[in-house]
């Protein structure tokens, strides 16, 4: 992808989802990645393996803020890059650290935030990741494509589904499927509630 | 149907995209049914589980992408530091160089000290040799002059048998440690042809048959014949002046060295050649100190027959 982007294009890519947004985190991945990444190295003293999961954790935290209701004006207090870049080494830092503490957030930036959001939801995921585990691997792309904001049309021809119709079903079918699992483990479901939303 | 639409409903109520007089009844509706609060507690998990999948998606995109890329670019002190490291390594490695450079130096000073000692001890045993050779050479020409009776044959035959010994043994040392330069003593040489010396052969067959040997360009047999030829032989003189140019071209240049050395001395007329040839016979035996002395002599006189010969051979010498 050789698309050259601004800031502000790749703001608005990643808030209208889909193939856009994907194509968005990509050209940042791949152009700024080694500078955050690098930073992160020097002054967090970091290896370059956690380097690149910090990265990943600054990616996934700033995807969250842009697609806030307000992510918007993302662009009023920081610049994209410099913001990746903060929250890489930031993620860094918290990932060298046995006694990371979260909710440090004293001087109120935002990049903290969405690290520690990171690090606080760690038993959420977990428990996440075992649940989804009985579903099928078609089932899961449909209900991330589906949060990612892929319309029924891009489902469908991603999917290989005859119309949109076919594919709005699936996704109905597969998020009932996941609600039958949690009905039938309540254990599951609670442990979700409890790690998922405090 | 029904049962899609709900969800749609539940759906747009968590998301907040409800309009605020239906998402009010909606929270109504869901204050008194159980079953409905449950169900919208499940699909909030349900799209819990949808966010979830699609950020291991893009972590998992991101950490391919980035590690794709192979290299971490940079920031401005990693590059200092590649710079540091750079420079460190090359002054190390200069250093090594350094050391390796002078180590070998004196490892090589001390390897020419030890062959100029032994080259030393070496001259000095011929240098004695050399006279003793002389003094019995003096006996044996006295001897020769003497009017011949038993006595002196025997004597005769005992001193040309010492002479012969040691002059064997003189060459031996001298010849040791050499390396010489045959193919360049050659190279520098003058035709043998534009030679005129010892025209005058007379009518001793050997004398004429070693300058015809010679003619032929039969160095090597010119040069045996010109040897049996004794020193009473009243050719003799003619022997001495062409026999070191037979040896030469025949490439034995330990043997033609003093003859050359003879005509040398004797020289009044400031033959070019005499230095010139004797110049070359230290150059094929090895014997450079001499080769350069000679040398430099011609090169004083640039009027010198063979003076640029002269620069052009000690050229020669330097490259090798």
């Amino acid at each position: 992808m050789d698309q050259h982007y601004t800031e502000l294009q790749i703001i608005e890519d990643i808030r209208s989802g889909g193939l856009a947004r994907e194509n968005a985190w990509r050209y940042v991945s791949k152009n700024w990645g080694s500078y955050c990444c690098g930073t992160a190295i020097k002054s967090s003293g970091c290896n370059a393996k956690q380097a690149v999961e910090a990265f990943s954790i600054a990616v996934i935290g700033t995807d969250k803020r842009i697609l806030s209701p307000d992510g918007s004006s993302f662009l009023r207090t920081a610049s994209l890059k410099s913001y990746l870049t903060q929250s890489t080494v930031y993620a860094a830092r918290g990932l060298l650290s046995k006694g990371f503490k979260y909710g440090d957030l004293n001087d109120g930036e935002s990049f903290k935030e969405d690290a520690d959001d990171w690090f606080s939801q760690k038993n959420c995921r977990e428990i996440m990741e075992n649940s989804l585990a009985f579903l099928g691997e078609r089932c899961k792309k449909i209900l991330l494509m589906f949060n990612d904001n892929f319309n029924m049309k891009e489902i469908a021809d991603e999917m290989g589904y005859s119309n949109e119709n076919v594919a709005k079903k699936e996704k109905y079918k597969c998020q009932g499927n996941f609600k039958d699992y949690l009905r039938a483990n309540p254990s599951v479901k609670n442990l979700l509630k409890e790690n998922c939303y405090g | 149907m029904a049962n899609e639409q709900q969800t749609d409903k539940i759906e747009a109520w968590i998301k907040g995209k409800l309009p605020s007089a239906e998402a009010a009844a909606f929270q109504a509706e869901m204050d008194s049914d159980l079953a409905l609060a449950e169900e919208v507690e499940l699909h909030r998990l349900a799209l819990q589980a949808g966010a979830h999948l699609s950020e291991q998606y893009l972590k998992d995109n991101v950490l391919k992408w980035v590690v794709n890329e192979d290299t971490f670019s940079p920031s401005p002190q990693s590059n200092s530091n590649n710079w540091k490291w750079a420079t460190t390594t090359l002054l190390l490695l200069l250093l090594a160089v350094t050391f390796w450079h002078f180590w070998r130096v004196a490892n090589m000073q001390a390897a020419r000290n030890e062959e100029n000692a032994a080259i030393a001890q070496r001259d000095s045993v011929i240098a004695v040799m050399r006279i003793e050779l002389q003094q019995i050479q003096d006996s044996l020409s006295t001897l020769i002059s003497l009017p011949i009776d038993s006595f002196y044959r025997l004597e005769i035959k005992r001193l040309r048998e010492v002479v012969d010994r040691k002059d064997k043994v003189l060459r031996t040392l001298e010849a040791q440690g050499r390396t010489g330069k045959p193919q360049l003593a050659m190279q520098f040489a003058p035709s043998p042809n534009a030679l005129k010396r010892g025209q005058n052969t007379g009518d001793d067959p050997t004398l004429v048959n070693a300058k015809n040997a010679y003619e032929t360009g039969d160095f090597a047999t010119s040069a045996t014949l010109l040897k049996s030829i004794q020193p009473n032989n009243p050719r003799y003189p003619q022997v001495r002046q062409l026999l070191p140019y037979s040896l030469f071209y025949a490439k034995d240049f330990e043997a033609a060295v003093p003859g050359f050395v003879f005509l040398l001395e004797e020289d009044t007329f400031g033959d070019p050649e005499l230095p010139w040839y004797l110049a070359l016979c230290y150059v094929g035996t090895g014997q450079q100190m001499e080769a350069r002395i000679l040398l430099h002599n011609i090169m004083q006189n640039p009027k010198h027959k063979y003076y640029q010969k002269a620069i052009d051979l000690k050229k020669a010498l330097n490259v090798r």
